[in-house]
């Protein structure tokens, strides 16, 4: 059974991972593999994203009705299910995209411009 | 909402299928992979923890959870058979036994009363401390008076109980009529389920117009809609039935036959009309007006009485009014009985409780591994513990359910041998409510029982031993000491009980019950005051002309009398309350088995016209005339009566009910009074109940125009007198046996299992030269010590709680020693009996084959 410190690690990845996901969807309706090959692409292959936890998510968010699912038809000609953003997911996109700036703009503040290794 | 968005897992793996194969596409048009399936899969991670971890998340994770723990039980259950039995019979008894008692309580106590708005019904009687009256009637003048002038009642009535004939060919039926008004049923807000009830104006009109009840209606009528309209003979005359009342509807007698307007019997209304201002027998019923209290009703009433007291002066009125809520007027002398009953039913499933938890407790060391290896295996605390409480919840339930039918069982006995003086007893019935109360019970006692064992399973560190800890043992023993001194408690309440009963049963009662039959004749209207007194003096003879009967004779009550309200010896002030007084004829004295002491017996030159002459008894000659012979002198129960002059002394009787003192009483020979009712009774040579039917025969066919009549034997009445206390005694009697049978078997459990886990160390300690005879002792002792602090434990909370039933008791402290005493020796012997056999089991070890298994 996990205990509460491994909870608490998740839930920031969790948070992180459903921003990505969201702005993924601002672009259109993606499927899973889809929106996993573009978070990978658009940070530059710095995140790794597993794709069971990814798809953990894109339940979550589900439920939470901020994206929609449906099946359809993929590039590949592929059966595929594919999400789109909801307008209460567009509320939280925006809200959480500020979060996440004034997150990041404090935190390099406080950690200073970046220095060269000693 | 939320089950909308659930998917089925067969959507999701295609999910995850769609996945992987968009993965393979990518990784195989880039190139650079050899085997493009493994790597999907690889980056995709666990699959099947993610369909686990998705799998949480659709589902109600306790309910699945419950499911396996249920399933598990019941598989727990089926292994021990025998443990599970016993829990189930435990359990059976303790919640069948509490189902009964509360179903009782909520006939008699709980339940509203069949009239609208009940709360707010009350009985007003007349009360006067000084003359020892209570709850007592009043007249209608007073009563016209309470209503005209009270501003607490919406409405106000009055009734009065009536005997009646019934038919007219052959012998006639007693039976029992309430004369009420038409404002009756307003006031109780009833409705009869045929017909209608009669009116202000037919009452007026004084019609001989009658309301059946449901009883008569159905014995009369054959329940027929015809019987509305049809005639019904009632002394001699034609009334018109106009309705019927439903089944429930008894008030204001249980055995209350019909309903007539006050005005409709021309003998009754007429004699009501000439009644004075003291004449004493109506009951008045009212219904509060809302918003107004009983303490504001009381007051205001109280106030109308005493000003009614100083502007008649000689009417003798009543000091004050009684205002009782209805609901209480009938139910208030059983609350203080049935309450205890179910204080010792509840008392008995808390042992019963502690007996199962100490059994679990102990199968929790057997278990201990199994616990163990599931916690090993991942089962957090609070999973062990949800499984504990689901198989106790499962063995109560059974528990439940055996004991609701056994609760149904003990119903229908309760509400067909109960005692016939506790109203609505007979209606005694398990509803829903019971089955809810059932259910309650049932889950409170599994959450109680499994409260140690959990504690002491989700207690511990990995890897000790927590059900043979020290700690389990104390809690073992705290639960053998709980238990036995809950047992003191009911039985020093149920020894307290058995001895007022005995005490009861051993009272003296001044003449012989034995071989002798009574029987009540009532002559109603309609003979003479000598027409009267001859008939019983021919039914006396009749009866004495039979063989096997010995002698007879009649007295206007023979187990029921009531003091007068005043009397006056010759040279004094006249006194409050005055001694009974009944009428005899026949050899009275001899019959009944009592002895005169002095002076002579009535003859038959005792007849009106002839000096005034009574018999007193031992108790009236003390109180009266404490100094000197009462034989020559005078009294009289009224200023206006003639005085009377005493020439006997009887000794003393009790007639009055087995556990109330013997009032004064005095005997009067029924030529110089009047009564057209009297209890003849019989002395046989042999079984009297065998004679009963010749001597009733006999007598009536002396006069076919009397009505019909029961005779029963003396021994009959006086045991219905005490059936209550007999009721009561035997089942508090019952659950404190039962809890005692209980104790025992769990303190047996508890040494039982001692034995079994210090085997080896017994063996070590026979080895090294402890004599079985030691062995045995130390096994009794540790048992009987658990037993006696249980007892003395016991012993205190029973000295405390005695005294709420002290009212219950009979010329028995609650302190009584004899009750305590026994008590505390039988709980020991019991218990002696119970570690006996674990004790005997430790002195047989063998150590040679115990250390050898070692």
């Amino acid at each position: 059974m996990p205990s509460r410190k491994d909870d608490e690690r998740t839930n920031l990845l969790q948070g992180t991972l459903d921003l990505l996901i969201l702005r993924t969807l601002v672009l259109g309706s993606q499927h899973g593999q889809g929106i996993a090959r573009l978070i990978q692409q658009q940070s530059e292959d710095v995140f790794l994203v597993d794709h069971g936890s990814l798809y953990l998510a894109l339940q979550r968010l589900e439920e939470k009705g901020w994206v929609n699912a449906k099946w359809g038809i993929s590039e590949n000609n592929r059966k595929a299910r594919f999400y789109t953003l909801t307008a209460k997911g567009r509320a939280q996109l925006t809200e959480k995209t500020s979060q996440w700036r004034k997150i990041t703009r404090a935190m390099a503040r406080i950690l200073g411009p970046e220095e060269s290794k000693a | 909402m939320f089950w909308k968005k659930r998917r089925s897992a067969e959507d999701l793996r295609e999910e995850i299928a769609s996945h992987l194969a968009h993965q393979v596409d990518e990784l195989r048009d880039r190139g650079r992979c050899a085997d493009p399936e493994a790597a999907a899969r690889r980056a995709f991670g666990n699959i099947t923890a993610f369909e686990e971890a998705s799998y949480e998340r659709r589902h109600w994770m306790w309910l699945d959870h419950l499911v396996l723990d249920l399933r598990q039980a019941v598989h727990q259950l089926k292994k021990r058979p025998g443990f599970s039995v016993m829990v189930v019979l435990t359990l059976a008894l303790g919640i069948g036994a509490n189902s009964a008692i509360f179903s009782v309580i909520r006939a008699v106590l709980l339940r509203p009363l069949p009239y609208k708005d009940p709360g707010r019904l009350a009985m007003l009687f007349a009360d006067d401390p000084a003359r020892e009256l209570h709850e007592g009637r009043t007249s209608l003048l007073n009563f016209a008076d309470w209503k005209k002038e009270n501003r607490s009642f919406e409405d106000m009535t009055v009734f009065t109980p009536q005997t009646f004939l019934l038919g007219t060919e052959g012998a006639p039926e007693r039976m029992r009529a309430a004369r009420v008004p038409a404002n009756f049923w307003p006031v109780l807000g009833v409705q009869p389920i045929l017909g209608r009830v009669f009116t202000a104006d037919e009452e007026k009109r004084a019609e001989r117009v009658v309301v059946l009840s449901y009883g008569l209606w159905q014995r009369q009528f054959g329940g027929l809609k015809e019987a509305i309209g049809a005639s019904l003979v009632m002394d001699g005359r034609n009334y018109r039935v106009i309705g019927v009342m439903p089944p429930e509807f008894r008030f204001p007698f249980p055995d209350t036959s019909v309903w007539e307007p006050i005005t409709a019997h021309p003998y009754w209304a007429t004699r009501d009309l000439k009644a004075p201002r003291s004449n004493a027998g109506w009951l008045v019923l009212g219904r509060l007006k809302p918003g107004v209290t009983w303490a504001q009703a009381r007051e205001d009433l109280n106030a109308i009485t005493s000003r009614l007291r100083a502007e008649y002066p000689a009417g003798e009125l009543p000091e004050r009014a009684f205002v009782v809520p209805l609901k209480l007027v009938s139910t208030r002398q059983y609350q203080l009985s049935l309450w205890l009953l179910f204080g010792s039913v509840l008392v008995m499933l808390l042992i019963g409780c502690v007996n199962i938890a100490g059994l679990l407790l102990a199968r929790g060391i057997a278990r201990e591994r199994e616990f163990a290896l599931r916690q090993a295996l991942g089962a957090k605390r609070t999973r062990i513990a949800a499984q504990l409480v689901t198989e106790t919840l499962t063995l109560a339930s059974c528990g439940g359910l055996v004991g609701l039918l056994l609760a149904g069982g003990i119903t229908q006995l309760i509400s067909a041998y109960g005692p016939a003086g506790i109203p609505r007893l007979s209606e005694t019935q398990i509803d829903w409510q019971v089955v809810l109360f059932t259910a309650g019970v049932t889950i409170c006692t599994a959450l109680f029982a499994s409260l140690w064992p959990v504690l002491h399973s989700t207690n511990r560190q990995l890897g000790s031993r927590p059900f043979t800890s020290v700690s389990t043992h104390r809690t073992r023993n705290f639960l053998v000491i709980a238990q036995f001194a809950l047992a003191l408690l009911l039985m020093t309440t149920a020894g307290l009980l058995i001895h007022s009963f005995l005490r009861v049963r051993a009272t003296e009662l001044g003449f012989r019950p034995d071989h002798l039959l009574v029987m009540r004749i009532d002559l109603h209207v309609g003979k003479t005051v000598e027409q009267q007194a001859s008939y019983f003096e021919q039914a006396i003879e009749r009866a004495e002309s039979l063989p096997g009967v010995r002698s007879a004779a009649a007295i206007s009550g023979f187990l029921r009398t009531d003091p007068e309200d005043s009397v006056q010896i010759e040279g004094h002030p006249l006194q409050h309350p005055g001694p009974c007084e009944d009428l005899i004829t026949g050899r009275y004295f001899q019959t009944a088995g009592v002895r005169l002491l002095r002076g002579r017996s009535f003859s038959s030159r005792d007849r009106r016209g002839s000096l005034p002459v009574a018999i007193v008894n031992e108790a009236m000659a003390r109180a009266y005339w404490p100094n000197g012979d009462p034989i020559g002198k005078r009294f009289r129960f009224k200023a206006s009566d003639p005085w009377l002059t005493v020439v006997g002394v009887a000794g003393d009787m009790r007639r009055q009910g087995m556990e109330r003192p013997i009032a004064p009483q005095v005997f009067l020979p029924h030529r110089q009074g009047e009564d057209n009712m009297m209890d003849v009774i019989v002395r046989t040579t042999g079984d009297p109940a065998k004679a009963a039917a010749l001597v009733r025969g006999a007598i009536q066919a002396l006069d076919k125009s009397v009505a019909k009549f029961k005779v029963s034997t003396v021994d009959e009445e006086l045991a219905q007198e005490t059936s209550e206390r007999r009721f009561n005694t035997f089942l508090v009697g019952s659950f404190a046996f039962a809890a005692l049978f209980l104790s025992a078997i769990g303190i047996y459990g508890l040494l039982h299992q001692l034995v079994v886990q210090r085997t080896s160390e017994i063996a070590v300690r026979m080895a090294l030269g402890a004599r079985p005879n030691a062995v045995q002792a130390l096994v009794l002792r540790q048992g009987l010590a658990l037993a006696l602090v249980g007892a003395l434990l016991g012993l205190t909370v029973a000295l405390f709680a005695a005294r709420f039933v002290s009212k219950l008791l009979y010329e028995v402290a609650p302190t009584d020693p004899i009750a305590l005493g026994g008590s505390v020796l039988l709980l020991l012997a019991v218990a002696g009996i119970a570690c006996w056999m674990p004790s005997v089991r430790a002195a047989r070890i063998d150590p040679m084959r115990v250390l050898r298994q070692e």
